[in-house]
């Protein structure tokens, strides 16, 4: 195994993982209270932040990447202001790669948290708010426990989807070793320079990685459905 | 008057729909809210606990004002110290019934509720350790009455609390109404799908019909009154309060003082004698006669004068009656009406077959 994955392979892992994991904590962090006004909010424009929500769901990677590039790039309207701030531009760097993957897993992270929170029904938070819980009160003791297992399958999913990214990271990140350079990426250029065996030990292992993950997950379900959860 | 719910001017307008009221409710009377479906009573209700935002009216309870359109004040539900119980009881799965009660005490219940003690009086301090999806429906519906009670709540409504229960649970639930109208020490309005049942525990009836008031008092009189809907359905029903003098277990019968005379009715051993009883006496139970008839198989015969005469659904006539001081509806055929020449001011006796009657 060690000759099969050198420490660039290693750096190119750990890289992905830090990147789902950073991705999916920051999506969690913005997307929780954007899932719960699409699930509370009757306002009539709610059906357009909800169609924005699902389009990188149809977008090819390179269109999202390709308009990534071009605003977090030192000529686009968020690297441009970065620039001016005295900061560097996005384009090619970790952080802006954290940044595309959040818009690209946007909806794995919002869909199921906001379908959960929808679940919930107005009775207990109705009830809640008669028993004198405030809205903030009402969300974090009603809401989100009742919503667990959404918060569990959009961890999941915004993790695993963030781990099998290409498209975008490509356009946005570029094959920077120990920057950018992602697992998927790092296979690609295994494959092109016909280092075969080398892919195939690193596709192996996200392929393990990822179905350990999802079956963790889906025992975990089932034994909340278990309990009444 | 401390502690009575005062409403003036409460309005709400949705697509279809518009509830207009003014009520009155005091403290420690249970309050049943009748009505045609689609006539208002859960919008009221969720008015008053800030759930729905009415658009103009005043809503005091005990002198402290929940919303005032013309201040521009509106307390949101958290800020109103109510109890609300809805058809669903909406209680948190992942706490325990403790866990639950709990919840609604720290967040309300001022000086501290004794939850051992409340949960004993309402017959589940053996559910504490239990968590919701280990409670059948009847069990869940009194966790969250006591929960309600938990928050020590100066205005307590209950929305169809029995809809979604069977008939031995919404008993049980039924009975722990019962005793809270004896103890509860603030007003209590309960939307109930069975007015018949609610309407044996009432202390007052507000009746809804299209989003308006229709009229407000003591059931006894509404239910008589010939000018509401209550009094003309072919099921209406007078209400005779009154106490247990003897049983007659041989006969299976109990004998009951009412204003007006005695009543005979069928004994099922729920009252004790000296106990105060509710009859229901069906309009269609009673029969008129100018004098007391002899040689009948009719029980009872109660001396009455007619009030008022009302014709309903072309072949009857509604007669209000006064056995005492309390009111009486008989519904007779026009003819037998108009050869009694029953009309108000007459005097004669009341027929009322024992069969007929419930306590």
């Amino acid at each position: 195994m060690p000759e099969l994955l050198s420490s660039a392979d290693w750096q190119a892992f750990r890289l992905t993982l830090a990147l789902a994991g950073v991705t999916v904590a920051g999506l969690l962090l913005l997307g929780t209270p954007l899932a719960w006004w699409l699930a509370c909010s009757r306002a009539r424009w709610k059906v357009a932040v909800e169609a924005v929500v699902a389009l990188p769901l149809v977008l090819p990677p390179t269109v999202l990447g390709f308009y990534l590039l071009v605003a977090l790039g030192p000529h686009g309207p968020i690297g441009g202001a970065l620039e001016a701030l005295g900061g560097a531009p996005l384009a090619f760097t970790f952080a802006g790669l954290v940044v595309s993957s959040m818009v690209y897993s946007l909806p794995f992270v919002v869909q199921p948290l906001q379908n959960a929170f929808a679940a919930i029904g107005r009775a207990p938070l109705e009830a809640a708010a008669t028993q004198g819980a405030g809205p903030v009160d009402r969300f974090l003791t009603v809401a989100v426990p009742l919503a667990r297992r959404g918060f569990l399958t959009a961890t999941t999913l915004g993790f695993a989807h963030t781990l099998g990214e290409f498209g975008v990271v490509l356009m946005v990140g570029g094959n920077i070793p120990g920057e950018t350079q992602v697992v998927s990426i790092a296979i690609f250029e295994h494959v092109e320079t016909l280092e075969y065996a080398r892919a195939h030990a690193l596709s192996a292992m996200l392929l393990l990685f990822s179905f350990a993950l999802l079956l963790a997950v889906y025992a975990l379900n089932r034994r909340f459905q278990a309990v009444g959860l | 008057m401390s502690g009575a719910l005062a409403v003036r001017g409460l309005a709400l307008s949705r697509p279809g729909f518009r509830l207009a009221a003014d009520i009155d409710a005091p403290a420690g009377g249970l309050t049943v809210v009748a009505g045609a479906s689609g006539s208002g009573k859960t919008t009221l209700l969720r008015c008053l606990a800030g759930l729905e935002a009415a658009e103009a009216g005043r809503v005091t309870v005990g002198g402290e004002a929940w919303q005032d359109g013309a201040e521009r004040l509106f307390r949101p539900p958290h800020r109103r110290r109510v109890g609300y119980v809805a058809q669903e009881a909406g209680l948190l799965p992942q706490r325990t019934v403790r866990g639950n009660l709990a919840y609604a005490r720290r967040r309300r219940g001022r000086g501290g509720t004794d939850l051992e003690a409340l949960a004993r009086r309402l017959g589940i301090g053996h559910l504490l350790g239990k968590r919701p999806h280990q409670l059948s429906g009847g069990e869940r519906q009194r966790v969250a009455i006591a929960r309600a009670l938990a928050g020590q709540p100066a205005l307590l409504l209950l929305d169809e609390p029995t809809s979604a229960l069977d008939p031995a649970n919404a008993e049980n639930v039924l009975a722990l109404i019962g005793e809270l109208r004896d103890t509860a020490r603030m007003p209590v309005l309960w939307v109930s799908h069975d007015l018949e049942r609610a309407l044996r525990l009432a202390d007052r009836l507000l009746y809804l019909a299209d989003g308006r008031v229709a009229a407000q008092g003591p059931p006894q009189e509404l239910l008589t009154r010939l000018d509401l809907g209550l009094a003309t359905a072919p099921t209406a029903e007078a209400l005779l309060d009154g106490r247990v003098v003897e049983h007659r277990p041989g006969e299976g019968l109990a004998r009951v003082a009412v204003d007006g005379g005695e009543l005979w009715l069928p004994e099922d051993g729920r009252h004790a004698a000296g106990s105060a009883v509710r009859v229901a006496v069906p309009a269609r139970e009673v029969a008129l006669a100018r004098s007391p008839v002899a040689g009948t198989s009719l029980l009872n015969q109660l001396p009455v004068r007619a009030t008022a005469t009302a014709e309903v659904d072309g072949t009857h006539t509604l007669v209000r009656l006064a056995a005492g001081q309390a009111p009486l509806l008989a519904r007779i055929t026009r003819r037998s009406a108009a050869e009694l020449g029953v009309a108000a001011g007459w005097r004669g006796v009341a027929l009322v077959k024992s069969a007929g009657l419930r306590a």
